[in-house]
């Protein structure tokens, strides 16, 4: 019997009815069933899952989101692959959203290790972590959360002549980053590559998002050539404190699974404001068009 | 002249709403800028880390023309991740 076959046969054989919160039930695939099916097969779990979503099947794990997603919308969320640079505050709470909602491979990546000023805000950042690399952190922390997500973990600096290298293959590039200049870089090679590009950034208790899709100005709107890009922001006076990476990262993850779905509306061609303080949201305007500079330096 | 000015985060508590209208005799962004020190005190070149988009673009030239109905953003710069 060929692969698929035996594959569809044993994720069918082994599913059970689930106890669906609405009432009745539905037709499940627990972890310890997908892990089964996998080591018989010498397959991924995520291929094991993927095979029960096609197959009308949902894995239990994903159940509680299946219901709002759907189970196309699960099916292509498994089958994506998205980048994570920066494992700090916002990278930290993505990786966990992305890894629990059932995205199918994380690139994680990330030059720094943990220092014990990060604890406050960073997830992935514990006592005993203190010096631990963060991409490793982050890898370590999916393996425990949902083993059937696929993981790269990179301890470097992104740069303008590595980038392609670790983005090549990627469905979607999330930015978790606390540079200007090395957003700006991220967003160009998104662009070159032609992946969707989601932004996020937080200082105090302030945050922005904004999805950026290839041929969109973006961040190029806001700190074009000859604008004078700065390297930092308002967090050098007020800081970072716990509640805003969440948040922020919360809204970039939403973004993600809006842009691999296809559901709802992403932010783009607008940065969204969210002011915690007075729990105000606002959208600026973006209207640069692709490819053309910002205004030149005064 | 009349030019919308929208504000966010910290930054609309200067203003007292997040976007307002405002009705100044200015011809560039450098005379809006005065005008709204002069009327609110606030003065964007002494307030480190905010930026100032006309209708939708980032703008640093202060010098740039105004236009009956332009939209004037200013928002803080975030880098923090």
């Amino acid at each position: 019997m060929k692969l698929a076959a035996r594959l569809k046969e044993l994720v069918s054989g082994r599913s059970t009815d689930e106890p669906a919160p609405s009432g009745g039930t539905y037709r499940g695939l627990t972890i310890e069933a997908t892990r089964r099916i996998a080591e018989e097969l010498g397959l991924a779990a995520r291929a094991v899952e993927i095979a029960a979503l096609e197959n009308g099947i949902v894995p239990v794990r994903y159940h509680r989101g299946v219901a709002s997603i759907g189970l196309e919308g699960q099916l292509k969320l498994r089958r994506a692959k998205a980048a994570v640079v920066g494992a700090g505050g916002l990278g930290g709470t993505l990786v966990e959203i992305l890894a629990r909602f059932g995205i199918g491979a994380l690139v994680v990546i990330d030059g720094e290790t943990f220092t014990e000023d990060n604890i406050n805000r960073q997830v992935l950042c514990t006592e005993d972590g203190i010096g631990a690399g963060k991409a490793e952190a982050a890898s370590a922390r999916v393996a425990r959360v949902n083993a059937a997500v696929d993981v790269e973990a990179h301890r470097i600096y992104i740069r303008k002549d590595n980038i392609d290298l670790f983005l090549r293959g990627c469905d979607l590039v999330i930015d978790a980053l606390d540079s200007i200049p090395v957003r700006l870089i991220l967003q160009e090679a998104a662009a070159r590559l032609r992946i969707p590009f989601i932004h996020g950034a937080v200082a105090g208790f302030a945050g922005e998002v904004m999805t950026v899709m290839p041929g969109d100005a973006g961040l190029l709107a806001l700190f074009g050539p000859g604008a004078g890009v700065p390297r930092s922001g308002v967090e050098t006076e007020v800081g970072v404190p716990t509640v805003t990476p969440a948040v922020v990262a919360a809204l970039e993850a939403m973004e993600a699974v809006k842009v691999i779905t296809g559901r709802g509306t992403p932010i783009r061609n607008r940065l969204l404001c969210i002011d915690l303080d007075e729990s105000a949201v606002t959208a600026v305007r973006i209207e640069a068009p692709a490819g053309e500079a910002a205004p030149p330096e005064a | 002249m009349k030019v919308t000015l929208q504000s966010v985060s910290d930054l609309r508590r200067h203003f007292g709403d997040g976007e307002i209208e405002l009705d100044v005799e200015c011809s560039t962004v450098r005379e809006l800028l005065d005008a709204i020190r002069a009327r609110y005190g606030f003065d964007i070149d002494a307030t480190p880390h905010t930026m100032l988009f006309l209708n939708g673009r980032g703008c640093v030239d202060h010098g740039a023309r105004l236009r009956e109905g332009d939209h004037v953003a200013i928002v803080p710069i975030l880098a923090a991740g």
